[in-house]
């Protein structure tokens, strides 16, 4: 098993999507055709790379060692659980390029854009590939920034908005990461992927809460998510697959790296480890039900088909944080978590991304993405209206789907953590589970019914001709949630179990995930359930336009906090430095001028400091006005600095819940309690 | 290289620049053109003879020569070690580059016949002052180069010029007066001010201190340390561009060199650590980074805004010195070359921008990257590197000040970087962002332009274009030249001893 291969191929792996990309700004405007057959070969040469190294890291390690690069040495190296997510990746990005061919072809400046899009393929390869902290810190940051242009590609006020605040929120994230890194190498002085919480002295809090907000940032955890609904709609849809499908799985990634591989103790650890262990765990579980009820919730009460989507890819990465919560607390007992959310990353970047690509298409032929104005696309585009179902239904948990297979697991996996620690916090979690698995149907149920249902709008109503390519990427979507779905032990003990077994959990809980029972009467009986609760929900709810109900805009999170919080921060902190700057400038200034006037009056010497003092009296004077003048000053240009003005919030683009959404679960709540089980 | 030749090396690098100030003078009476090729050629000529040396310094061999002393003790000596090589170096070629740069530049400008003697001799006494080899000799080329620098901040002779010179100047003085004064305290204590001793302050007495706070005037001043840098906003931008970038990317460093002088020959590391005057050294050092990163934020001049974020930066070389361990020294000489390096590339691109459009404005210049895309492309990418994104230079130098930082246990200070980072990300940002992806409208042949100019000349863009090349080569590469020299310097300051 633990066999390690010494060899560059991670390296070129990373190396020649990041070289194309350069090569393919290069290559003028006009000669469209070579720039598509560069782009899908190095998609597929990743893909045929990566696919090519599965027996390898199946027996063990692939590692590359750069050591003189960067002066610090750059670690690559590959396991069965990095594999996975460069599977995903690179497959992923296959379709999306072949995706692009057709989408893409009205729009404008596709130098830049294959150009980054390739380019951020060997990042995001390099995210996966590093063997430590800093050389996935360095591809973090490179990720980024490549991907910030794909989501500004549109150049238009909503997108550069949108553009500036992924950019400011991930170069906040970017620093607390590299906090973490430092520290983090201060105190064991080595930045290895490996268990190391003894070594981490007093600041082991610290250094968590520093890694989770770098990657919770990337990962959209409420309440750091207040960029990804923004971001991910405005991009070119096939950036937007990738962005929700897989570059959020970026810091799904770091969040498994850290909370499961660093953050456990080398040896047998002390109590007062897994007591730290098991807080850390159980907080990580409710931020991801936190993030999933949230993401559910807004995702329910949006009009925009890309920002549903966008959401709920929010409320996906709730799940998937909540399965690794329950996996660390569960200690080494905590397989079945573990493996659940992988799955789920795996399944959530197949159908999210499949998704994108579908609302993509419907885009793509009728330019229109508000729900109000499509309708009854299913007569006019049946292929696409078939792979949605199917890939809806894999994203809902239906049996049969993909989505089934890992939400099983997490839920199993929090009932069993509930039997083995008897905590009524974590029933009280399951339940919530439960409810947002059904709002999770509500919302699929409201955006089919808004798409593809209905009478077709009249400006809309002509033939639509679907692309080869674009069909064929729908039609493997779509396959591959059924694939996934119909065999859902396949995938789980092949890969994901060996996945489990390098990170050490016991035997007995890896035991209990071969042949794990999925089409047994349990868990069809609770989406039998939830399908229900969804309908019991969705039916009046949508009769009544609740749906449609928009949050007063008083109560957005950004209006509340992340604006002005800052604000008020950066415009004290500047005002102070400012007006210390131009005190000191203008001290200088006036003593200077008394030391002149002094020789003036040098004969007459009694009147001397007298004047001096006038004239520092009036200085002082003329500095306070002068203080005042600039703080005005500053205020305004504060306004100006901060793109997102005040006047504009419009209802649509609030992206947060308030007091009466809360309400209203509170009712749904004690429906369930009382119902349920 | 033998020692006689090493000196007579050391005595062309300084003194042919100074030679030719005369010569370049007479010869652009005649002929502009043959002006402007003997400046390139004679600072790639210096440039040249300055990397013969690094033959002698790679050995590890210092050499100590005193010509003559004026009063007993009180010589006129020159020194090659790593530090003055590696700052020399550094500033030479910086100086080439910038030299490359004027033709174009200043080929529309006013005044070359005086811009381009003056350039050169301020090359001669900024090397002199590196490889001085005493403080007093260091103090003669320090103030030469103070003086005649000022002709290139006034060389626009508008009125904010000249008013932006008059505070130069006066501040200059005060600066220089300080110094004196530190250099007599020195004598007065120790019996030398040659660097060739080692620790000539070897207690921390009242008038050590005293000397040490008189040096920290006179070089920090140089250096745009809080409460000093007054001077510093006002005379780099109006300056013309290739002046601000040596101004901003060489004469700057100047002042850090003398601080690490004072602080590893004047006194000593155990002296300042015993006394707890590095902590001085490291409160105004935080105060700079926040000051000059914060108040960045809030120019709109696009030079002004420059001339900020190099006060700010200059306050992670003097935190790195004051941490005074092997990384945080590392860090502290690595950033030396690397704000070198990223500053001049700023300056230029800035410079090209504002002689291109007449703009100087940051919110006017939406659109840039679309006409001037190679100017704009080694501006973000040396504005990227200062905000130190891996894997350019700015990220090395930050990176290992912070591993310095920690193993003092002054996480305080990694935060302070990491805030500074931020800021600089804040005020960079919104210059590159709107200047690519900023519309301004359409046409029908596509995106409109807004400024109608063309990309800037050759020789104008070559040097930015080395310069951005190097910010990503020494960040990224294996083979990292500056960094070597940085971890040499360390290693000659911190565990070779002083002589």
């Amino acid at each position: 098993m633990e066999t390690t291969f010494s060899t560059f191929i991670p390296l070129y792996l990373i190396l020649i999507p990041m070289l194309t990309g350069i090569v393919l700004y290069f290559l003028p405007e006009s000669k469209m055709l070579i720039r598509k057959a560069v782009s899908i070969t190095a998609a597929l040469f990743s893909l045929a790379g990566v696919i090519w190294l599965l027996p390898y890291v199946l027996m063990g390690e692939v590692c590359c060692d750069l050591i003189e690069f960067m002066q610090f040495g750059l670690y690559l190296s590959i396991d069965v659980i990095s594999w996975v997510f460069a599977l995903l990746i690179t497959m992923a990005y296959f379709l999306a390029v072949l995706f692009s061919f057709s989408y893409m072809d009205h729009e404008h400046n596709l130098r830049r854009y294959y150009s980054f899009l390739i380019f951020t393929l060997g990042a995001l390869l390099g995210v996966v590939f590093a063997g430590d902290f800093f050389s996935l810190f360095i591809f973090f940051e490179i990720m980024t920034f490549s991907s910030f242009v794909l989501v500004i590609h549109k150049q238009d006020r909503e997108a550069l908005q949108a553009g500036s605040l992924y950019l400011y929120m991930a170069i906040l994230g970017g620093l607390s990461l590299l906090f973490a890194i430092l520290l983090l190498y201060g105190n064991t002085g080595h930045l290895d992927m490996i268990p190391a919480l003894e070594n981490l002295g007093t600041q082991r809090l610290a250094i968590l809460v520093l890694f989770m907000i770098g990657f919770g940032i990337k990962a959209g955890l409420v309440p750091l998510h207040i960029w990804l609904p923004l971001a991910h709609p405005v991009a070119p849809s096939p950036a937007s697959a990738l962005l929700s499908g897989i570059m959020i799985k970026a810091g799904a990634y770091g969040i498994l790296r850290v909370s499961l591989v660093l953050f456990r103790p080398a040896g047998e650890g002390s109590t007062a480890d897994w007591i730290f262990i098991f807080n850390s765990g159980y907080i990580l579980m409710w931020i991801g039900i936190v993030t999933m009820v949230a993401g559910a919730l807004m995702a329910l009460l949006q009009s925009n088909t890309k920002r549903i989507l966008a959401y709920s890819s929010i409320s996906q990465m709730g799940y998937i944080a909540a399965g690794f919560g329950v996996a660390v607390f569960m200690g080494l007992e905590g397989a079945m978590g573990f493996t659940g959310s992988l799955y789920h990353i795996a399944n959530h970047a197949v159908f999210k991304a499949g998704l994108f690509s579908m609302i993509g298409v419907v885009y793509m032929l009728t330019h229109e993405l508000d729900m109000s104005r499509l309708g009854g696309m299913a007569k006019k585009m049946p292929l696409v209206t078939v792979t949605f179902v199917i890939a809806a239904l894999g994203i809902a948990g239906m049996p049969g789907f993909n989505g089934f297979a890992s939400k099983t697991l997490i839920h199993d996996a929090m009932l069993e953590s509930y039997k083995h620690f008897d905590l009524y916090g974590i029933f009280i979690a399951e339940r919530f589970f439960f409810i947002t698995s059904a709002l999770t149907i509500c919302y699929f149920l409201k955006l089919f019914q808004g798409v593809f249902l209905g009478p077709v709008p009249e400006k809309l109503d002509r033939d639509y001709k679907l692309p080869i390519s674009a069909g064929f990427i729908t039609v493997v979507f779509a396959a591959l949630v059924l694939v996934v779905g119909i065999f859902p032990n396949l995938l789980l003990e092949r890969l994901l179990v060996p996945g489990a077994q390098l990170l050490g959990f016991s035997d007995y809980s890896i035991a209990g995930l071969y042949g794990f029972g999925y089409f047994e009467w349990y868990p069809l009986r609770k989406t039998l359930l939830v399908t229900l609760l969804a309908l019991f929900i969705y039916l009046p709810a949508s009769a009544r336009g609740w749906f449609d109900w928009t949050p007063p805009p008083r109560l957005c999170i950004q209006r509340l906090i992340i604006q002005p919080i800052p604000q008020l921060v950066l415009s004290f902190f500047l005002r102070e430095t400012s007006i210390n700057d131009m005190a000191l400038g203008q001290f200088y200034e006036h003593s200077a001028n008394e030391n002149k006037h002094s020789d003036y009056y040098s004969s007459d010497v009694d009147e001397a400091p007298e004047l001096a003092h006038d004239e520092a009296a009036q200085s002082a004077y003329y500095m306070i006005g002068k203080g005042l003048d600039r703080d005005r000053q500053m205020r305004e240009q504060l306004r100006s600095f901060f793109w997102w003005d005040q006047q504009q919030w419009n209802i649509k683009n609030l992206n947060f819940d308030n007091l009466l959404l809360a309400i209203v679960l509170g009712v749904v709540l004690f429906i369930v309690f009382s119902y349920g089980s | 290289m033998g020692e006689a030749t090493a000196i007579t090396v050391i005595l062309f690098v300084i003194f042919f620049p100074i030679i030719m100030t005369p010569v370049l003078m007479s010869v652009s009476a005649r002929s502009e053109k043959l002006r402007n090729i003997l400046a390139v050629i004679t600072s790639a000529v210096t440039f040249l003879a300055v990397i013969s040396l690094y033959s002698m310094v790679v050995r590890g061999d210092i050499l100590q020569h005193t010509f003559f002393e004026l009063l007993p003790n009180l010589e006129i000596s020159i020194r090659l070690d790593v530090l003055s090589f590696s700052l020399a170096v550094i500033a030479s070629f910086i100086w080439f580059l910038c030299t490359v740069y004027s033709i174009d530049y200043m080929a529309e400008e006013h005044g070359g016949s005086r811009y381009y003697p003056v350039l050169m001799f301020t090359l001669g006494s900024c090397l002199g002052i590196f490889l001085a080899g005493d403080f007093f000799t260091l103090f003669v080329f320090f103030e030469l180069m103070s003086l005649i620098s000022y002709i290139l901040v006034v060389h626009e002779e508008t009125e904010q010029a000249l008013k932006a010179g008059y505070k130069y100047l006066v501040m200059t003085i005060i600066g220089g007066l300080a110094l004196f004064f530190g250099i007599i305290i020195t004598f007065e204590i120790g019996g030398t001010v040659s660097l060739g001793v080692g620790s000539i302050i070897d207690e921390g007495t009242l008038l050590g201190l005293l000397a040490f706070v008189c040096f920290l005037i006179g070089f920090g001043m140089k250096a745009g340390m809080f409460p000093l840098h007054v001077w510093l906003p006002d005379a780099h931008p109006v300056a013309p561009s290739p002046a601000s970038a040596l101004l901003s990317g060489v004469m700057l460093k100047t002042g850090a060199y003398g601080m690490f002088r004072v602080v590893f020959n004047a006194f000593s590391v155990e002296v300042l650590q015993t006394t707890n005057w590095d902590i001085v050294l490291g409160v105004l050092a935080v105060i700079t980074i926040l000051l000059g990163s914060a108040v960045a934020l809030t120019q709109n001049d696009l030079k002004r805004r420059l001339a900020y974020s190099s006060v700010g930066q200059m306050g992670y070389v003097l935190l790195g010195l004051s941490v005074l361990n092997d990384n945080a020294i590392t860090g502290a000489m690595f950033h030396i070359f690397s704000h070198a390096i990223m500053k001049s590339c700023l300056f230029l691109a800035a410079g090209a921008i504002i002689w291109k459009t007449g703009k100087r404005s940051i919110s006017e210049l939406g659109g840039i990257g679309r006409e001037m895309p190679y100017t704009m492309a080694c501006f973000s990418i040396a504005a990227l590197a200062m905000i130190g994104i891996p894997p350019l230079n700015g990220f090395l130098s930050k990176w290992t000040l912070g591993l310095g930082a920690l193993d003092a246990n002054a996480t305080v200070y990694v935060l302070v970087l990491l805030i500074s980072s931020l800021l600089n990300a804040l005020y960079y940002l919104p210059i590159i962002v709107p200047a690519f992806f900023e519309m301004v409208g359409e046409n029908e042949h596509g995106p409109a332009l807004r400024f109608n100019v063309r990309d800037a000349k050759p020789l104008m863009l070559i040097p930015m274009v080395i310069l951005a090349i190097f910010t990503v080569i020494f960040g990224l590469s294996p083979i990292n030249f500056p960094f070597d020299l940085s971890q040499m310097t360390m290693d000659f300051l911190l565990h070779g001893g002083n002589l």
